[in-house]
């Protein structure tokens, strides 16, 4: 009975059901929406954070990471690789060689870290062939010396494609090299870091080339679903040919603490900035509903006076109340949902904004695309947060409509 | 019924004999149709009328006689659905909505049976309101306003809110309101309908007196004996047409 | 103004929807203020530690080495420069630089650094270097004679690849502007920790003169770096500079894509020399837009709803009003101005309790570590660790209270447009 009558009075008042349920519904919607672009950049940043480093866990030999030194290398490589490719979690382990060292040409000379790759496998991670500005791919090349750089660095050389480029660098012995590339392939990304200091070729022609035939500067791992960064690196700690050799085992969080600290700073502004959308979300939810109780506690005061008694109208308000948030949440979630899905689909490219270069703790976000993503527990606390507001702020008003008398009651809240 | 019958021109209905002399107000044929749904209610069947200036005239009738639509029309918050109407020789049925707002605060004064009053502003401001729409320096709406409050007896709740003050205290208010522009006419929907009996007679005491001491026009609608017995003229709506009319223009 | 008056007093009759209307307001002003100050605290950081140790705030170059250096694009370093650039209107001081890449070695180790010669009083005067001394002392104007070795500052990434602390020596090698290589023995006598990343990580600073020799540029120099007086005059400064040294202030375009020429002097602003942080502030301050658009939003909601819900309990107040005489433009002002009362109130609300929190942040900081146990981060370059402070100039303080203020006013549109299209009769007869 209290239920029909509350969802006859909801019909009879129809404006303001409305003015009351859209604002309910707008103001939640635009919290789900907000949650969900927060959520997802803080995702797209632990991705672009364990790319940046080379994998989400890193092998080197002991003390590399720190020191970046040439003589600092992996040397029974292939046993190693084995090991680590073994391991429990790993998906993909990806081997490399790092050279820091000048390229030159005749127009002049420019540092650079050389990489020294295995296309096949550096795919799982990331693809540089999809830059590909000129020439041709690691995996298409029959040269045995081929050398791709980025397109800066090609213009500031005046290099041209089949040009030969010399490396110069320190082997692992400590001697200064020098080794003859030919330019083979042109990046351009449009990314600043990329372009002026990219320069990859296949792991044999930089084993040649800095003499480090059977050793590695550096395995990026993958971890499978499932397996978490932590688990995989204690794994390949334990395993038999990893222990005792010489090698340091971390993940990217340990590689590269300066992304960690930003992304938890991050989250921490992330976190503030909810809560605020929240209180502000909370005193417009809250006083639309007590608002539209106290407009129908007059009203009350009237029935009230005709006999209706004091618990009848509380539980009555509290029964409208009840049914508007849940056409509130109802279209709230609809409306909510669709900007998620909108977002996600479209997103906002940071990049649009004309920025190229957007350094964070040595990873670029300029290619960044804001979209949205859904963390279903923060979404149903969400729920549950607003129907706790709104049904919250009719308690009060209900109470004191059971309690005043009617003479009272057509004068209050004024 | 007559009306229908009679020439177009010229006086058809109870006692016209001011018309020619300079009505102030003059209703020609007047009828007013409301569309409710695919229902159509007629609310004014033809009305022919004439108020002359200084009149004190009741309108009386049941509820859902046209009392207050003829009201609405004359002071342009309804439009008729055909007929002429004609207040100080000015012609009001076709007037838009800021036109009829200049026409009311120069010519019409309203008061209504409740709620006549701004709950937010003071018995003194709610008086001056009309004189500051029409841009009255602040000195100047003083000078007229307490005057008139004192002189109906408010002399000591000016500065009450309306929810301070009673029902009949709250009507003079709005008297006070309406005449503080000194318009030709006054209009007023039922203004005792919400008092009891000796607060009514009060109020229609105060209004006869202005009406005698200012030559200020009253046209009211009511179904109170108390007011009707006080009017110097009656005239009976029933049906959406004028029944009957008593009494003396003046 | 009697509209104001009914509007605040409208306000003040129902407390308890203002209040929450107010608080709502409020909170989202504060929060503006609060995250405007702290945005501009990062970005003038930034930029601050972008531009102070390597770039200044104007740099003059040759043409040449502007567009792609190399040691032997080099210009004079007449005695009457230095004196003419100090006499430039907002110029504080100049630092002459020989600015080339080199080998530096210790032991077995060997990296690419930015070898940076520098006078070593201008330099001072110039940039914060000295502030950033992590250990040991700045180079000294009047070094040991030959064949002492030459001194050198490293950034502590430099030191720490290689391994060396101060007293170590060091072995340099480069290429010299004749075509020559250059190497002398270095001794460590400084390490600085800027938090230019690019300065820690690879710039090594060494005598002017020593420089000058080793590269055999006798009296030349590759790079002047200014620091104006004022930060915000950069570009005046920078023309003023040009003017001065009859310099062009951007890098001529060859048509041949020929490197231009060598005989021509640049003056650069550090927006020119250092884009992409341009790029990162402008993208930076419109992105104040988004977060403008979402807080604001929902807070316009809150005032939309308080105005609809107020002007449909108080129909029949206007439609009398409207029957004695106002006219619906009238009637309009009239509601558009308590939306603006509403709007204003909270926004001044707002902006006192933000100025106060802000302000507390500006003179304490906000110490990162609360959010993280890592240290700092990097951003384009710089690295913030510690505290950071919140910056209250003019436009944090009124920028968010002027944007509510509007949204407020175009807010109030709707509700004020409805209830000026109040037909006044059947409204007061109650049947609307």
């Amino acid at each position: 009975m209290t239920w029909r009558m509350a969802w006859r009075n909801l019909w009879r008042h129809r404006t303001r059901t409305l003015i009351m349920t859209s604002a309910v519904a707008f103001s939640y919607a635009l919290f789900l929406v907000s949650m969900g672009m927060g959520d997802n950049g803080h995702a797209q940043m632990l991705e672009a954070a364990a790319e940046g480093a080379g994998g989400d866990v890193l092998v080197h030999a002991d003390g590399y990471w720190d020191n970046r030194s040439s003589d600092l290398v992996i040397r029974n490589a292939q046993t190693v690789l084995n090991a680590v490719e073994s391991a429990a979690g790993v998906e993909v382990a990806i081997p490399r060689v790092l050279v820091n060292g000048l390229v030159s040409s005749a127009a002049g000379n420019r540092p650079v870290m050389l990489q020294g790759i295995v296309p096949e496998r550096e795919i799982a991670l990331q693809d540089y062939a999809e830059d590909l500005e000129a020439g041709e791919f690691l995996t298409e090349s029959t040269r045995d010396d081929p050398l791709i750089l980025g397109a800066t660095i090609v213009e500031k050389l005046k290099l041209e494609l089949g040009d030969r480029v010399v490396l110069t660098a320190s082997d692992p012995e400590g001697e200064v090299t020098r080794a003859l590339f030919h330019l083979t392939g042109i990046v351009e990304t449009g990314l600043p870091e990329t372009d002026e200091g990219l320069a990859l070729t296949t792991l044999d022609a930089a084993q040649t080339a800095v003499a480090m035939d059977g050793m590695l500067t550096q395995i990026g791992v993958i971890v499978a679903d499932g397996a978490t960064p932590d688990s995989v690196a204690a794994a390949i700690h334990a395993a038999a040919d990893v222990q005792g050799n010489g090698l340091e085992v971390m993940t990217w969080r340990e590689a590269i603490p300066e992304m960690v600290a930003f992304i938890e700073i991050d989250d921490a502004f992330l976190y503030i900035y909810i809560v605020v959308i929240f209180a502000v979300v909370a005193f417009a939810i809250a006083n639309t509903f007590l608002m539209a109780v106290m407009e129908r506690v007059r009203e009350f005061g009237l029935l009230n006076a005709l006999g209706l008694r004091g618990g009848g109208v509380a539980r009555l308000l509290l029964a409208e109340t009840v049914l508007m948030t849940l056409l509130a949440l109802a279209v709230g979630f609809t409306l909510g949902y669709s900007g998620h899905l909108a977002m996600d689909h479209w997103g906002i490219p940071v990049g649009g904004w004309g920025v190229e270069d957007m350094e964070i703790s040595g990873a670029n976000f300029a290619d960044l695309v804001m979209r949205s993503t859904v963390n279903p527990g923060k979404w149903i606390m969400a729920t549950l947060a607003v129907a706790l507001i709104t049904i919250g702020s009719a308690l009060y008003p209900a109470y004191k409509a059971s309690s005043l008398a009617p003479s009272e009651a057509m004068r209050f809240y004024e | 019924m007559n009306e229908h019958t009679a020439p177009s021109n010229g006086p058809r209905d109870g006692d016209v004999a001011t018309w020619d002399n300079g009505a102030l107000i003059r209703v020609r044929d007047l009828t007013r149709v409301y569309h409710q749904g695919t229902l159509e209610v007629h609310a004014l069947r033809g009305v022919n009328l004439d108020v002359g200036e200084g009149e004190f005239t009741a309108l009386s009738g049941p509820s859902g006689s046209g009392k207050t639509t003829l009201l609405n029309i004359i002071g342009v918050l309804d439009h008729p659905t055909s007929g002429s109407v004609k207040v100080d020789g000015v012609d009001v049925s076709t007037m838009n909505r800021g036109e009829a707002a200049d026409f009311r605060l120069a010519t019409a004064g309203f008061i209504f049976q409740a709620y006549n009053l701004v709950p937010v502003l003071t018995a003194y401001e709610n008086a001056e309101f009309t004189l500051m729409l029409k841009g009255v320096s602040r000195s100047e709406r003083r000078d007229r306003v307490v005057p008139l409050l004192e002189r109906v007896g408010l002399a000591g709740m000016m500065d009450r809110k309306p929810h301070e003050l009673s029902g009949g205290q709250q009507q003079r208010v709005a008297i006070v309101r309406a005449l503080a522009t000194e318009p030709k006419i006054i209009l007023a929907d039922e203004p005792t309908a919400n008092l009891d009996s000796e607060t009514s007679a009060e109020l229609l005491d105060l209004m006869l007196e202005l009406n005698r001491d200012l030559n200020t026009t009253f046209l009211f609608s009511t179904h109170d004996p108390v007011v009707i017995e006080r009017a110097r003229r009656v005239l009976k709506l029933l049906d959406g047409r004028v029944a009957d009319s008593v009494g003396q223009a003046a | 103004m009697i509209s104001a008056t009914i509007g605040f007093r409208n306000l003040a009759r129902n407390r308890w929807r203002s209040s929450l209307t107010l608080g709502g307001i409020a909170v989202s002003v504060a929060f503006m203020v609060w995250i405007l100050g702290f945005m501009e605290g990062w970005l003038v950081e930034m930029v601050r530690g972008a531009t102070a140790v390597e770039t200044g705030q104007v740099q003059v170059h040759t043409a040449a080495f502007a567009e792609s250096p190399r040691a032997d694009r080099s210009f004079a370093l007449e005695p009457s420069l230095l004196r003419d650039l100090r006499a430039v209107d907002g110029v504080e001081s100049v630092s002459p630089r020989i600015r080339l890449f080199g080998l530096i070695g210790h032991e077995e180790k060997s990296q690419v650094a930015q070898i940076m010669g520098v006078d070593p009083v201008l330099e001072a005067q110039t940039t914060p270097i000295t502030d950033g001394l992590e250990s040991g002392r700045w180079l000294t104007d009047d070094p040991p004679p030959y064949p002492a070795p030459r001194e050198v500052v490293l950034g502590t990434g430099v030191a720490r690849q290689l391994r060396v602390g101060i007293g170590d020596e060091l072995v340099i090698f480069f290429e010299a502007a004749d075509g020559s290589l250059g190497n002398d023995l270095l001794e460590v006598v400084g390490i600085v920790r800027t938090g230019n990343t690019a300065v820690d990580r690879s710039a090594v600073y060494m005598n002017l003169a020593d420089t000058q020799f080793l590269a055999a540029l006798d009296g030349e120099i590759h790079e002047l770096t200014i620091r104006t007086k004022n930060f915000v005059r950069t570009e005046q400064t920078r023309d003023a500079v040009a003017a001065a040294l009859g310099a062009r202030t951007d890098i001529p375009v060859e048509p041949d894509g020929e490197d231009p020429p060598n005989d021509v002097l640049v003056a650069r602003s550090w927006q020119q020399i250092m884009p992409s942080i341009d790029q990162v502030l402008t993208l930076s301050r419109q992105s104040y837009l988004v977060t403008y658009l979402l807080i604001y939003l929902v807070a316009a909601v809150g005032i939309l709803n308080t105005q609809r819900m107020s002007a449909l309990e108080r129909r029949r107040e206007f439609g009398v009003l409207m029957a004695i005489g106002m006219r619906p433009r009238r009637m309009f002002r009239m509601i558009v101005t308590e939306s603006l009362v509403l709007g204003t109130l909270g926004g001044v609300l707002g902006t006192v309790l933000g100025v106060a929190v802000t302000w507390y942040h500006s003179v304490h900081g906000l110490n990162l570590g609360i959010f993280t146990d890592q240290g700092g981060f990097t951003w384009m370059g710089v690295a913030f660790s510690g505290r950071i402070y919140a910056i209250l100039n003019t436009a944090v303080v009124i920028q968010p209270v002027l944007v509510m203020v509007f949204v407020a006013f175009l807010v109030g549109l709707w509700p004020a447009l409805k209830s000026a299209r109040i037909d006044p009769a059947p409204t007061i007869a109650g049947r609307t």
